[in-house]
């Protein structure tokens, strides 16, 4: 009996130690069908390009640039049906995912958030915000963490004039910005005189120098100029000092919000010059002073269909990016400045062929990148680098509608001056 | 410089005044009845005027009409922010009223900031076409013309009830000597709460003429609020006729400000003003 029991441990125990030992040596001797399915993988082989910024989904700027992170996913779809870009230094085309944040339309809160972009996100490149006054303190974020920050919806001369190698723009510098709109009243011919209101921050800073260059050489005598703080309430006093000088333009160097606050009080207090111009003549500019009042209006776009550039992927590819985001360019004309940001970051990776961030800012140098919007390649002259050769070219709202009105091989539309 | 400009910086100055004296009428009448520094009432002119535009894009209705809509309701929200709010901090000791009053004003006024950022989340006004109007070499705005009368007519009905009705003699009386009033039978608490109710639909309709003449901004409400406290120390706690007189000078010196000195000064002069009138004669220029 005590035998028979004995036999029975030893049994259940021989049982018990090869089961055991089976399991144990089962993966190594017959490779499961789950291994077979999933190749053994590095956390560098499953690499995805994480491309970070923010955009002002809230607050002042949103009419202007808060519909873009569709743009954005749009964008990354796209490439990512194509395969994702090719990084030869992984020898095979990688897929991208684009992060933005809610920046409120603040400085302050966009700076915070590309410290977590950065730091938290990991991302390989950084694209920039809507406006110089968000972009201007990144620029030392960037460089101190050492990351390509390729900047958007921003040319003003203080954020390029720091003298950062980590920092681009497919964009002109700002104070470039009007020397489209000077060319076109050259050749009009029929202005004399001009006034200009500018707000105090990098944008109607940039532009106002731009213009103070430029209308002198147009021809243009300039008759009165008024610095007014951003975010002014009642511009009474600046358009009173207009009224005085009476000048034939009254040039408005601001952002669109500013801007239309002051042209919804000059019409109303009676300031007739013979032109307003507004370099952001956007649809939240339009919708705050009314169709009817901005009609005659000039300004600024830098693209529409009619231009003739194929850009990276081709001009079809922006244009269904942009239906597919719901998005229309006369609606969100700085949409294409934006998405030269998303060319310049995707060449880059292609033709550098790394996500080294080091590497992709010293390749970014000597590139010279084909936008939707023509060739753009890199600047540096003193101080500045990293300034882009995109410009952009005069519109007027006419009838209702934003038309091209210049060069000649773009326009689709004649330039009314005097405004009827 | 010839006459014409300087004559309508002085017009445009009072139009501009005009526009601030409603918001100013209504803290004065707050702060005389209850000495409560109401940091949340530039934020009720704001709210007020978010309300007016979502219901004029929504509906389309006229802004006059909206305004006849909203205001009583403004009138409702200040009754209950007074009873909920106000009226449980003034039970509160000496010291600890200070601190709530101050607190709890200014967080209600950036908790509203916050759901006018969400609703609207940027800057909003409306459009109405008005040619303005020549007088010679001078032009004057129709709109701000009109936004004046609607000024003219608000203080004048004010001025009614407050010296022709019950209510207002009992708001004087608690103004000059709130213990007597009580013991002759006037019930400060719902004294208190209708002059809230009051002086927040006078908020209100400032924010609604406000969105006729500046594109406002849902973060605008801690600035009216500063403009209109420099307005009723300079025209004197409770007095509605030295508000509406305050703020004219105050929108006289903000254009002359403007355009002799910088637009910049524009914006800051309600504070000069304020800090030279409490280092001058703390109890308000023009107090009765």
């Amino acid at each position: 009996m005590q035998s028979s029991s004995k036999l029975v441990t030893s049994v259940i125990v021989t049982a018990l130690v090869v089961s055991l030992v089976w399991y144990a040596a089962l993966p190594m001797l017959v490779p499961s069908k789950t291994a077979q399915e999933a190749p053994v993988t590095t956390p560098e082989q499953s690499r995805v390009i994480k491309i970070g910024g923010t955009l002002p989904l809230s607050g002042q700027f949103s009419p202007v640039a808060g519909t873009f992170n569709r743009l954005y996913d749009a964008w990354a779809t796209q490439i990512n049906e194509r395969g994702g870009l090719y990084v030869s230094e992984y020898g095979k085309r990688l897929p991208v995912k684009v992060i933005v944040y809610d920046d409120q339309s603040d400085a302050t809160t966009a700076t915070r958030l590309y410290e977590k972009l950065i730091s938290e996100d990991k991302v390989d490149v950084l694209i920039g915000p809507y406006s110089s006054t968000l972009t201007v303190p990144l620029v030392a974020v960037a460089t101190r963490n050492s990351i390509p920050l390729i900047a958007t919806s921003a040319g003003a001369p203080p954020i390029f004039n720091q003298g950062s190698d980590w920092v681009f723009v497919g964009i002109d510098l700002i104070t470039n910005w009007p020397k489209t709109y000077f060319d076109m009243v050259k050749a009009k011919g029929q202005a004399k005189t001009i006034g200009f209101v500018a707000t105090d921050e990098p944008f109607g800073q940039g532009v106002l120098a731009g213009g103070k260059t430029f209308a002198p050489q147009a021809g243009l005598t300039i008759t009165s100029e008024n610095i007014v703080p951003v975010g002014t309430k009642d511009f009474t006093a600046a358009i009173i000092k207009l009224k005085e000088a009476n000048p034939d333009i009254v040039f408005v160097a601001a952002l669109a919000p500013d801007a239309a606050t002051f042209v919804k009080q000059a019409k109303e207090q009676g300031l007739k010059p013979r032109e307003f111009h507004v370099p952001q003549l956007v649809k939240g500019f339009i919708e705050s002073v009314g169709v009817d009042s901005a009609n005659y209006i000039t300004g600024e776009w830098y693209w529409t269909d009619d231009v003739l550039y194929g850009g990276v992927w081709g001009k079809e590819m922006f244009m269904q990016a942009m239906a597919k985001a719901g998005i229309t360019n006369v609606d969100y004309p700085w949409a294409a400045v934006h998405y030269y940001g998303l060319e310049i970051i995707g060449a880059a990776i292609e033709r550098v062929g790394t996500l080294d961030k080091a590497q992709l800012k010293d390749g970014l140098k000597n590139l010279s990148i084909p936008t939707i919007s023509g060739e753009v390649h890199f600047k540096s002259f003193g101080n500045f680098k990293g300034v882009g050769t995109l410009v952009p070219f005069p519109v007027q709202m006419q009838n209702g509608k934003v038309v091209v009105v210049w060069p000649s091989e773009t326009k689709k539309g004649d330039y009314a001056y005097p405004s009827p | 410089m010839t006459l014409a400009p300087l004559l309508e910086l002085l017009i445009f100055g009072i139009l501009l005044g005009g526009i601030y004296g409603l918001s100013a009428i209504g803290l004065s009448l707050i702060f005389g009845i209850a000495r409560v520094l109401n940091l949340a009432h530039g934020a009720f002119a704001v709210f007020a005027a978010a309300v007016s535009f979502v219901v004029i894009q929504a509906t389309g209705l006229n802004l006059l009409f909206v305004a006849m809509l909203v205001v009583p309701l403004f009138f409702v929200a200040g009754y209950v922010y007074e009873t909920l709010l106000i009226h449980r901090m003034l039970s509160f000791n000496r010291e600890r009223r200070i601190e709530a009053l101050i607190l709890g004003t200014l967080g209600f006024a950036l908790v509203t900031e916050s759901i006018v950022s969400i609703i609207i989340p940027r800057n909003f006004g409306v459009n109405y076409q008005f040619l303005p109007i020549s007088f010679g070499e001078i032009t004057v705005s129709t709109l701000r013309l009109l936004l004046l009368a609607v000024v003219a007519i608000t203080t004048v009905i004010l001025h009614f009830i407050v010296y022709k009705t019950w209510y207002g003699k009992a708001l004087r009386a608690t103004i000059d000597d709130a213990e007597t009033a009580q013991l002759m039978g006037i019930n400060f608490d719902r004294i208190t709460s209708i002059t809230f109710g009051l002086g927040t639909a006078l908020s209100a309709l400032g924010g609604i003429l406000l969105l006729l003449v500046f594109n406002i901004s849902p973060n605008m409400g801690f600035p009216i609020t500063l403009k209109v406290l420099a307005i009723i120390i300079l025209g004197g706690l409770g007095s509605i006729l030295g508000s509406l007189a305050a703020s004219i000078a105050l929108g006289i010196s903000e254009t002359f400000a403007g355009f002799f000195l910088d637009t910049a000064w524009s914006n800051s002069i309600s504070l000069v003003v304020l800090l030279v009138v409490v280092l001058i004669k703390s109890e308000g220029l023009l107090r009765r």
